[in-house]
């Protein structure tokens, strides 16, 4: 029975989606090794921390815990979606008051793991909700073959409530994540396109609502950046200016592999977190962005193909709502970094530095990966 | 349905991805070489490199004015502001130690160094306010913008605490300075005057640029940008440091580098080095100067009355020395300016002022010589021509007096000819030959002379002195003898005599040595008139009875020249001495001028025979 599990394991694994991740990973490890490193007081290379090896440790780390993900049944984990996603909703309301951010920045976004007074990890509970409210989201709708208003709204609650703790954090970035989602669920669960329409519309009409009254001012001060760097150059507009200076002078064939100026010499902030890609585009050029973006559509598409091949609806949909997270989040990057969109610190999955992002990354595929090694069989009445 | 909306959910996705890249083309194919451009401006920085300033040195070779590195104990306050209360007390109790200051001071100090970030600030904003249309909302944004620079930027930049200190000083502070933060030594260049006040009036100095004279001369080094100077650079403010600041100014160097987001050099692009200005060499003799400068200053210690002394070349022009009474020491000028203007204190004597070229004085007796050059020019008289004189000279009802019809003396002149007028200085005679010669002709030879207009000596802030042509009987008469409406310089004096001596060549005086002596033109008198007065101021001085005789006449060197007591209202009559040396073969010409020192043998003459026996003792 095991050895027929393992085989049936090996013969449905997506060894395409897995290439993709690694190809990703490998890059993220290269270019997180350039942009640690820099142009010291006389122009010597200084690398203060080897960002790379512990990259690559975290790597090791998730790519067990995504083969951990493969072990159990999905389907068996049905159950526990809805609790899951209420316990996650606990844990944000908790960080919101025992939480802690980066040094001396007033926000609330991790939780410390403490044992016996050393500190071991940090946990980001908004990470957690992304998977929680897939679940969540999935489990709801599984069953639905008319969707209505009433569910609609059932949907868009379930998300607002998370999403605004995780504005309150605040994160606005990953709260951004938390927009399409509900979108692209339900209407693979097939809500109708008017009603979405709708909603959307309301939406929209809210935003100078959400302008007024959620919006920090240093996130405002962001977006008016994002519309006129030059203005703010030496304050909110940096970013803006110097990334956009990386992407712009990396050309069609970049600079070449530690050669690009606004990374090594520093002036290209978070190069190794949020603005990796503007390093990849100023060191490998178009060329090099065309390959990432390239992998990335990869990864969507298996996903979007294990969806289509599953008759399962909790599993599709799980494979939907993840696919539209890994590509909201991924085009939100890169619209940062290149101009495209206001900056709101969100991680490049699989490339940027960190252990929370690389591990998030890896579960998201995790899931995919679990939903095509774990056919279900399901009498359905008709094809979807 | 759900593979047709699963293949939606792709499309949509792929439009974001096309979009992505889209944007990658337009930046990367189409505005690469605009992002460069951008990067490369951004990382590039172009640092202007100071330049000494020339030297000023004497003729003899004495530096009088030289730019000398200092090494000072500099403050960077942005590092300071980060500190906590503990640590900025064990900083200043370090820096105290090091500097051997007390804690107050070293507070002191500090408080003066942020005092001058905002005056510095304050300056820069005014000057910015007073530049475009006033009050209006872009120039209070630009002023507001670059005191938001200013104020992020030079608490960044070392701010001097203690000026040209001594080598162990720095030294300690250099090996402090790497635990210490904010604690820099830095090497300047700073303007010294090793001779303190000689020739201070003619060398000047140097001061920090104000608004005002920094738009003034901002277009003087206009297509020579290496000379160009900025709002907190140092200028010559007056004399030679003033005059040939062109040519004294060093052409600045220029770095351009590479630096990394926290300015740190990375590469050097280009180094085009700091050239020093050129040396400019006075026609000044340092021993003359000297000797000029000690004699006003007995005399002003013994009786506070100001004065001035000029000698030149007669040939030349050169001005041998220049001294102006009571002097100041450039090295300190800017720090003792309140007291040197006090009008209560110092100031009242206006040591700042240099009267041998911007004092107009009336010029009393010396006048003689050009009334005498006019009379007989215009043959009015012949140097045998004789007048009695009784003391005084009757016109009309109105009385004008000889110096010899007042108290003490009480008595006239009698019947003498014009050497003897000359030589005893007698009004009378003059009073009749002024009036033979009438006022147009005065006026004129007074103009041959070059009263009236400016030597054009290389020197700023020179005054013209004024003659005016006497409209009334009694002004021709005043005249005469140098009174009335006539002021003039003693350099312009001197210049006279030295015609005197060279035979009616006007020399031009300058006071840098590689200046052409340009001939300023000739006086235009007989050879006849020349023998006459040169005759008559030799007899002042060396013949028995001579206004001169008893203080000017020297053993060692023949002197010509004629007194001058001039009347000069309250405080009592300027005492003039102007004349050359040596008799035989004229080299050098003098005048000197004490401030209400009564009788111009008594007072300026002794002064005027110390400069002819230091040239002859040369």
């Amino acid at each position: 029975m095991k050895l027929d599990r393992a085989k049936r394991t090996l013969k449905n694994f997506d060894y395409l989606l897995f290439g993709a991740v690694a190809a990703l990973v490998s890059i993220g490890i290269v270019f997180i090794h350039s942009a640690s490193a820099w142009r010291g007081q006389w122009g010597e290379l200084v690398q203060p921390v080897d960002y790379a090896s512990k990259q690559l440790q975290w790597a090791v780390i998730s790519v067990g815990v995504f083969f951990v993900i493969l072990v159990p049944r999905y389907s068996r984990l049905k159950p526990f979606s809805i609790p899951f996603y209420l316990i996650v909703l606990a844990v944000l309301v908790v960080t919101l008051f025992i939480g802690t951010g980066p040094e001396r920045a007033p926000v609330r976004r991790w939780i410390q793991i403490r044992i016996g007074g050393r500190r071991i990890a940090d946990i980001q509970p908004s990470q957690l909700m992304e998977v929680a409210l897939v679940g969540a989201l999935a489990k709801y709708l599984m069953f639905k073959e008319v969707v209505r208003i009433r569910h609609i709204l059932a949907v868009f609650a379930m998300t607002a409530v998370p999403m605004l703790l995780i504005l309150k954090q605040p994160d606005l970035g990953t709260a951004l994540l938390f927009i399409p989602l509900p979108l692209v669920m339900l209407f693979a669960a097939g809500a109708r396109v008017r009603h979405l329409a709708w909603f959307v519309g309301l939406g929209a009409g809210m935003m100078p609502f959400f302008w007024v009254f959620i919006m920090k001012s240093y996130q405002k001060m962001r977006f008016l950046a994002w519309i006129e760097p030059y203005k703010y150059e030496k304050n909110a507009g940096w970013q803006y200016i110097h990334s956009r200076i990386a992407v712009g002078s990396g050309g069609l064939f970049g600079m070449g592999l530690g050669r690009g100026t606004q990374n090594s010499l520093k002036y290209l902030s978070e190069n190794r977190t949020d603005f990796i890609f503007a390093v990849i585009n100023e060191e490998w050029g178009f060329l090099g962005a065309l390959l990432i973006v390239i992998l990335y559509l990869v990864i969507i598409l298996c996903g979007l193909g294990i969806a289509a091949r599953t008759r399962d609806p909790f599993g599709r949909l799980l494979l939907v709502g993840v696919v539209a997270l890994l590509a909201t989040q991924v085009f939100i990057n890169m619209g940062m970094n290149i101009g495209l969109m206001p900056i709101t610190g969100l991680t490049l999955p699989f490339i940027s530095y960190g252990g929370s992002s690389l591990l998030a990354s890896f579960v998201a595929v995790g899931i995919m990966m679990n939903v095509a090694v774990h056919p279900v069989m399901v009498l359905s009445r008709d094809r979807f | 349905m759900f593979h047709t909306r699963l293949k939606i959910v792709a499309f949509v996705i792929f439009v974001g991805m096309a979009l992505v890249l889209a944007r990658l083309g337009q930046m990367q194919l189409l505005k690469a070489d605009f992002y460069r451009e951008e990067g490369r401006r951004r990382r590039i920085r172009v640092r202007s490199l100071d330049a000494p300033r020339g030297a000023i040195t004497t003729r003899d070779g004495v530096v009088l004015a030289e730019d000398l590195p200092v090494r000072s104990v500099c403050v960077v306050f942005a590092n300071l502001d980060r500190m906590n209360k503990d640590d900025l007390d064990q900083w200043r109790a370090r820096v105290a130690d090091i500097a051997g200051d007390t804690l107050g001071g070293i507070d002191e100090r500090l408080a003066a160094a942020r005092e001058r970030i905002a005056s510095d600030i304050r300056k820069r904003k005014k000057y910015i306010l007073s530049h475009g249309v006033p009050g209006s909302a872009a120039l209070k944004k630009k002023a507001k913008n670059e005191e938001r620079f200013m104020r992020r930027k030079l608490p960044r930049m070392p701010q001097v605490l203690y000026e040209d200190v001594a080598f162990d000083v720095t030294a300690r502070a250099e090996a402090a300075s790497t635990e210490l933060d904010g604690l820099v030594v830095t090497e300047s260049m700073k303007r010294k005057y090793p001779r303190g006040s000689l020739a201070a009036h003619v060398v000047g100095y140097t001061a920090k640029v104000t608004p005002e004279e920094y738009d003034l001369y901002r277009f003087d080094y206009l297509g020579d940008e290496s000379k160009r100077f900025f709002l907190r650079d140092t200028i010559g403010r007056v004399g030679i440091e003033r005059r040939y600041d062109f040519e004294l100014r060093g052409r600045r160097g220029r770095i351009e580098e590479v630096i990394n987001v926290n300015e740190q050099p990375q590469k050097i692009l280009s180094d085009e080095p700091s050239k020093s200005g050129g040396d400019v060499v006075l026609t000044i003799d340092s021993r003359l100067q000297e000797t000029a400068q000690q004699a006003l200053a007995e005399v002003f210690a013994r009786t506070k009355h100001p004065g001035a002394a000029v000698c030149i070349d007669v040939h030349t022009g050169d001005v041998l020395a220049m001294a102006s009474c009571p002097s100041y020491d450039p090295n300190t000028v800017s720090r003792d300016i309140a007291k040197l203007i006090d009008p209560d204190g110092l100031g009242k004597y206006r040591p700042m002022y240099n009267r041998a070229i911007r004092g107009g004085y009336p010029l009393g007796s010396v006048f003689k010589i050009v009334t005498a050059t006019a009379a007989l020019e215009t043959g009015a008289i012949t140097p045998s021509t004789k007048f009695t004189c009784d003391g005084y000279l009757k016109v009309g009802k109105r009385k004008f007096y000889c110096w010899i019809g007042r108290a003490p003396y009480h008595g006239g002149h009698g019947t003498i000819d014009l050497l003897e007028a000359i030589k005893v200085s007698c009004n009378v005679y003059f009073y009749n030959t002024g009036r033979l010669t009438g006022a147009k002709a005065l006026v004129e030879w007074a103009e041959h002379y070059g009263f009236g207009r400016v030597t054009g000596v290389d020197l700023p802030l020179e005054s013209p002195g004024n003659v005016e042509t006497p409209q009334r009987g009694g002004d021709v008469i005043n005249l005469s003898i140098g009174q009335g409406r006539l002021l003039v310089t003693p350099l312009q004096v001197c210049r006279m005599v030295a015609a005197v001596a060279g035979e009616g060549k006007l020399p031009a005086p300058h006071v840098r040595l590689d200046v052409p002596g340009r001939s300023a033109g000739l006086v235009g008198f007989k050879t006849s008139t020349w023998q006459t007065l040169r005759k008559g101021l030799c007899d002042v001085v060396n013949v028995k009875g001579g206004t001169g005789y008893r203080t000017v006449k020297s053993d060692v060197i023949t002197i010509a020249g004629k007194t001058g007591t001039a009347q000069a209202g309250r405080g009592g009559d300027h005492a003039w001495f102007a004349g050359f040396a040596p008799y035989e073969n004229p080299e050098i010409a003098f005048a000197v001028v004490i401030e209400h020192g009564g009788h111009g043998g008594a007072a300026a003459g002794p002064v005027a025979k110390s400069l002819a026996e230091a040239w002859a003792k040369r």
